[in-house]
Order: C-alpha cells, then sequence, then structure tokens
C-alpha cells in the first residue's frame, strides 16, 4: 500500500503544493494540472542515533587503545524484536516572503533550509538539534528559523548562513518543562516582535522576540493540551486562536491577555464520532461509550476570514470565521469520505490529505465546498507503506492527553 | 517485621488523614488535641521526576485560584477571599523546615510551600496544622501553608507577574548526570519563569551542600539577563540567608556531617530593557527587601 501524504503544504497563490509521504518530500506546481517539479529524499539512516553513539565511542576507544586492552566497542543493531522506527518529514515550512522552505526530520532530528526557485530546491543547510523537532517558525524578517523540540527548548537557527553547529553547543533560547506543540513570531502592530509559544501542559506563553527571557504573559483557558495556534491575518496583529485536546476553539485578545471568546465544538462533531474516538478502557465509563475528540490543526482561509479546523481521525471537518474583534462563528460543517490526517490552504482552495488506498487527495474549491481527487498528484507517490502496525496511530495528536494515575 | 511497620505506617497515615480532613480548613474554636506528625511515617524516595504527568491539581489560571482554605486566618470575611495575595515561596519546601522558621519573621506575609512529593507534602501539611492548633491563642503559623506542585511546570499557574517578593531553593535536588541537568530546578530557561513572578527587586536564594550544582546555579543566573548578584555582605546582613543556612532538614543534616553549604542570592533587576505596557498586579504587602 502507498504511504498517504502526512503533511501538505501550499504558497499563498496555490501554484505550489508540497507533500511529505514517510521520508520523501515532493513539490508540485500548478500550470494546467499539477505537475512534479521535484523531490527529496531523507537518505540519513533511521539507526543515526545509535551508529553516532557507536562512533563517539570508537574514537575514544582508538585514543584509550594503548592504557589497556579492553574490546572494542560493539556495532549497536536493533535486535529481531525491535519495534520498527518510524522516521518522518514531520514538518513543512514556508518562510513568509515564500522563497525558503523548512523541514524538520525524526532521523537526525534536523533542520532542513531549502531556496526555493520556481518548483525546485535547493538545499541550503541541515542543522541536527539534540531532541525531535516538532513546532516551526520564523523570524518575522525570516532571518531566523525558530524551532521548539519535544524537550520543551526552542532553539534559533541562522536560516540563511551555512554554518552548522555541534548540537551539544546549541543553546536554547526559551525553555518549557513540557513537549512544546507550536512556535509562532508574531507582531504586536507597533513594531515590537513576540514570540508564542504552546505545550502539552495547556500552556500559552508569549515571551519577547529576541530577548525571550522575558515573559509578558499566559493565555490561561485550556484544560487539555494546545496542538495549533494561529494568528489570523486579518485580525490584524490582535487576535490568536488556538484549540487541541479541548472540545472548543479559543480566541484570544493578546495583547491584553484576555480571551475574546470560545467555541464550543462539541455539536457540530458529535455526528462524526466513530469507535476510533472511544477512550481507551482504563479510563473509560461502566457503559463503555464515552468519546473524546481532538483538534488536530487550524487552517487560516485568509480570502475568506476563515479557519478550517481539522480533527484527529475525523471523516469531516468544520468551517469557522473569525472576526476582527476575535469573534468566532460555526459556518459549516462538510463530511469528506475519508478520515483527514492533514491540510493546508491558499486564496484558492483547501487541500486534504486522507486516509484510504485511493481517493488521498483532495482539492475543496472555498465558496461551493466540492471536491475532486488530485489524482495526478497521488500518482507520482512512489513512497509505500509494507511495515506492520496501524500507520495512522503514528499521525495521531490526542495521545497528547495526559492520563496519569499517580 | 516488614509489612508489620508498613501497616503501622498506613494505619497512621490513615488516621492524620481523617484528622486533616476535619482541621485542614477550620479556625480551631474548640480545644482539639493535635499532635506534631512523626516524621518516619512519612518518607518517601528523595527524587521525583519533574517531567512526568502527575496527577496534580492545579489551578487553570492564577485568578481561579481558591487560596482561602490554605490561609484560613487571612480570609476576608466580607468577600470570603485572602486579604493579601502570597509572596514568599519555597520551591520543593521538603518536610518544611523553612516554612516554620520563617513563619514568625514575616508575620504579615504569606509563604507558600511548594512540594512535588505527596507524603511529604502531607507530613507538612500535618505539621502546619499542628503548630496552627498548638499556637491558636496567639494565631501564629496562620501565614504558611503547603501545596503539591510540580513548581517547573506550573508555576505560573498560580502566580501572577511579579506577584512574589522572594523565591526559595534549598538543597534542590543534584541531579548529577549530564543527561538529567534539565531536571535542574535553576536552569536558564526556567529562570525566566522565575522572573516573570518575582517583583522586580525580588529575591532568589539557593544554598547546596553539592559544589558542582552551587557553580552549575551561579553560572546559569549569572548569564540570566535579568539577574544580578547580591554580595557577600548583603547575604550576611539578611535574616533569610541565615535561617535558611539553619533551619531546613538538609542544612542541619550538612552540619552534622560538617559539611560545606553554598548560598549565592540574586536580585530581580530593577528594570526590564524595554517599560512593561501592561502592568497586570497589584502589590499587597509592605516591602520586605531589607
Amino acid at each position: 500500500m502507498k504511504h498517504p501524504f502526512q503533511k501538505v503544504l501550499l504558497n499563498e497563490k496555490g501554484d505550489l503544493l508540497f507533500a511529505g509521504a514517510g521520508q520523501k518530500l515532493f513539490v508540485f506546481q500548478r500550470r494546467e494540472n499539477w505537475q512534479l517539479t521535484d523531490s527529496w529524499l531523507d537518505t540519513v539512516d533511521h539507526n543515526y542515533a545509535l551508529i553516532k553513539e557507536y562512533e563517539a565511542r570508537s574514537r575514544k576507544f582508538e585514543q584509550e587503545a594503548a592504557a589497556g586492552d579492553r574490546k572494542p566497542p560493539k556495532v549497536p543493531t536493533p535486535g529481531p524484536g525491535a519495534p520498527p522506527k518510524l522516521c518522518y518529514i514531520r514538518d513543512i515550512h514556508l518562510s513568509r516572503n515564500e522563497k525558503y522552505l523548512i523541514l524538520t526530520t525524526d532521523t537526525d532530528k534536523a533542520v532542513v533550509v531549502f531556496e526555493l526557485n520556481g518548483g525546485s530546491l535547493r538545499q541550503i543547510k541541515r542543522q541536527p538539534l539534540p531532541k525531535r523537532p516538532c513546532a516551526v517558525s520564523t523570524s518575522l524578517d525570516d532571518s531566523t528559523v525558530v524551532v521548539g523540540d519535544k524537550f520543551g527548548d526552542v532553539y534559533c537557527i541562522d536560516m540563511l548562513s551555512a554554518e552548522i553547529k555541534d548540537e551539544k553547543d546549541m543553546v536554547p533560547v526559551l525553555g518549557h518543562v513540557s513537549m512544546l506543540t507550536g512556535v509562532l513570531n508574531v507582531s504586536d502592530g507597533a513594531g515590537n516582535e513576540l514570540v508564542v509559544t504552546t505545550d502539552r501542559d495547556e500552556h500559552i506563553r508569549l515571551s519577547r522576540f529576541p530577548q525571550s527571557y522575558i515573559i509578558e504573559r499566559w493565555l490561561f483557558e485550556h484544560e487539555e493540551f494546545v496542538a495549533s495556534i494561529v494568528a489570523p491575518r486579518w485580525c490584524r496583529d490582535r487576535v490568536l486562536v488556538s484549540g487541541g485536546g479541548d472540545p472548543f476553539l479559543c480566541s484570544w485578545h493578546w495583547q491584553e491577555g484576555v480571551l475574546a471568546d470560545k467555541l464550543d465544538l462539541s455539536a457540530a462533531v458529535e455526528p462524526y464520532l466513530t469507535e476510533e474516538h472511544l477512550v481507551p478502557s482504563r479510563f473509560q465509563n461502566e457503559a463503555g461509550d464515552l468519546k473524546e475528540f481532538t483538534v488536530s490543526q487550524l487552517v487560516e482561509l485568509p480570502s475568506q476570514n476563515r479557519l478550517v479546523v481539522l480533527f484527529d481521525k475525523m471523516s469531516a471537518f468544520l468551517v469557522v470565521s473569525v472576526a476582527e474583534d476575535g469573534k468566532l462563528a460555526l459556518e459549516r460543517t462538510v463530511a469528506v469520505a475519508s478520515p483527514v490526517i492533514c491540510g493546508a490552504a491558499s486564496a484558492l482552495s483547501l487541500v486534504l490529505s486522507v486516509r484510504g488506498a485511493e481517493n488521498c487527495l483532495l482539492e475543496y474549491t472555498l465558496e461551493s465546498w466540492t471536491c475532486v481527487e488530485l489524482r495526478e498528484v497521488y500518482g507520482c507517490n512512489d513512497v509505500e507503506w509494507d511495515e506492520k502496525g496501524d500507520l495512522f496511530a503514528s499521525f495521531s495528536v490526542n495521545q497528547l492527553r495526559k492520563r496519569s494515575e499517580h | 517485621m516488614m509489612s508489620d511497620s508498613l501497616s503501622k505506617r498506613k494505619q497512621y497515615r490513615e488516621a492524620k488523614e481523617e484528622t486533616r480532613k476535619v482541621l485542614k480548613h477550620a479556625r480551631f474554636e474548640d480545644s482539639q488535641e493535635v499532635s506534631l506528625p512523626k516524621k518516619r511515617f512519612y518518607r518517601q524516595r528523595a527524587h521525583s521526576n519533574p517531567f512526568s504527568d502527575h496527577k496534580l491539581e492545579y489551578p487553570k489560571s492564577p485568578d481561579s485560584m481558591d487560596w482561602s482554605k490554605y490561609y484560613p486566618g487571612f480570609v476576608d470575611s466580607d468577600t470570603g477571599k485572602l486579604d493579601r495575595k502570597v509572596e514568599i515561596a519555597d520551591i520543593g519546601c521538603g518536610f518544611g523546615g523553612l516554612l516554620v522558621d520563617l513563619a514568625p519573621h514575616f508575620p504579615d506575609s504569606l509563604i507558600l510551600g511548594m512540594e512535588i512529593r505527596v507524603q511529604v507534602t502531607q507530613y507538612v501539611e500535618d505539621r502546619i496544622i499542628a503548630l496552627r492548633v498548638k499556637h491558636k491563642d496567639t494565631n501564629e503559623y496562620q501565614n504558611i501553608s503547603v501545596i503539591r506542585a510540580n513548581a517547573m511546570k506550573f508555576l505560573p499557574n498560580f502566580f501572577h507577574k511579579g506577584q512574589l517578593s522572594k523565591m526559595f531553593f534549598c538543597f534542590p535536588d543534584p541531579h548529577f548526570k549530564q543527561r538529567k541537568h534539565k531536571a535542574r530546578i535553576i536552569t536558564k530557561t526556567l529562570l525566566s519563569e522565575y522572573a516573570y513572578v518575582l517583583r522586580e527587586g525580588g529575591v532568589v536564594y539557593t544554598i547546596t551542600d553539592v559544589k558542582d550544582l552551587h557553580e552549575w546555579m551561579v553560572s546559569h543566573l549569572d548569564e540570566h539577563p535579568l539577574f544580578e548578584r547580591l554580595s557577600k555582605e548583603w547575604e550576611d546582613q539578611d535574616p533569610c540567608v541565615a535561617i535558611m543556612r539553619e533551619s531546613t532538614e538538609e542544612g542541619k543534616k550538612v552540619a552534622r556531617n560538617n559539611g560545606d553549604k553554598f548560598v549565592a542570592c540574586y536580585r530581580r533587576s530593577l528594570v526590564d530593557p524595554k517599560p512593561e505596557r501592561l502592568p497586570e498586579c497589584v502589590e499587597y504587602t509592605d516591602d520586605l527587601s531589607s
């Protein structure tokens, strides 16, 4: 079976589509049809960390070999029972000027920066990080990649210089004691830049940038992890909208630190909840019918002043309008043939990657919300999935939910 | 033998749990007999993983925190809320020695101990209840309380910007292994959060008997743009430094073993590089930065 696209991205104009399947990135350009113009494969070994450790040990052994008669270190090989190592391109991000494409990888936990020339890619740098990157932003002037990791630390990487730092020498510019789920650089409209960081512990933190040691404030309302946060452009630097493990979206007047609006999504989503949304048995109720849902992604539709709200493992999406003052209103629910994995939007259309052997990429027109299958795009995907286990489980954000008993 | 002592410990703790339930929120009008808790019934391993998802109770935001049950002696009878805010925090308060000694020195300030280990927190709770009952005529020890919390994760859920005047870090877990260094309570990234909850001019107190850890804390505090080291002279005249050296359980243990104690105190810088546009916190009590 083909590996679905776990991450898609469109440029603003809607004539470039970036899609990641497994460790491969595809670039498509729209002329008459979508045409494949470039691709890039992450060729770093899956056992990068093991190999690196082995190399360090070997070096140490060679240096000390004269001193004693210890055995040389063994080449580490995962045993036959070891779980398959899933390595993906996790994040695909465009710089604000759309001249650079930024990827994050699982193999060497790196940030890879490409220069974009039409539909082709030229790699500028590949900077490995100490821990797996899971959120990316760029500074307002596009000089710096701001990347948050699984350990809660945020690093700044010079986007344009080819210089690579040793991961041991990298110093975080800010840190949470929790996995980061989002990083977003915003302007306050008065010439000041801030960085918004969200984490698995319900926090939304606003720090100055680049003096990120000065925390301006926190935005409190979420009771579960925050999975996605956006600063809708049409709200002119005033509003943030966030969603995640809670059954509601929050919008914020972030400069004042107050909640602007809260939109409960339960009723709209209820008809689309399936067995996949059942709470795990250990936390289930007596009737065994307790379900939960998670907002997995908020996609801006700047031409419409609306957001598309995507959910974990759900065959539907919501369209929510965001007024300039942050008021949220549910506009419509759109049913999809298969559960949605991820999405992206341009001024023209919304592209969704969905599960299933066929119909894996859908393009919606924004006014009528009708869709076509992008067969020519999906046809170019030559990444196969033949591992055992549930492929889709690894894209789930619901597993960020905290369920502790102690 | 082992199971016998275990069950004794369990019985003891269950009995105390009952007393705690009854007394925690009471103002002790009647005379009740409460004995000081015995530490040996509350022993718990010294380390706790600050990254794990403990079942913790913490407020959604500082505004939603109900402090009245922690400091019943300071509840305004008209509003049902506290008449002042917590302004001294002992992070990782352990068995509460510092809290108990600080209480009479700052009778008008609310002091909070934060501790991640359940049983140790319960010991401090029981200790405070017993002290309050014992001193109910003078109303002492109403100004200290303890809460089970992971301060590394949730400090901003408890305190407003600039709310605290003093933060104590006494004999923190040294986390010797290189790869555990992020678990240390003083790191450059966490200091930004401490700087957020501290008022300008507020003080961070650190003490440890581990020289490596002391140097680590000093280097991180030195590097942080919002903290300035206070002089040896300042330390010598500050009453809290003396209390911190002498009163905590760890401090006493180190003294018994003739170990060294390393102290470093830092002041939260007076001015941010740019002035704040939106002051959020009102300050309640008189200035303590002596």
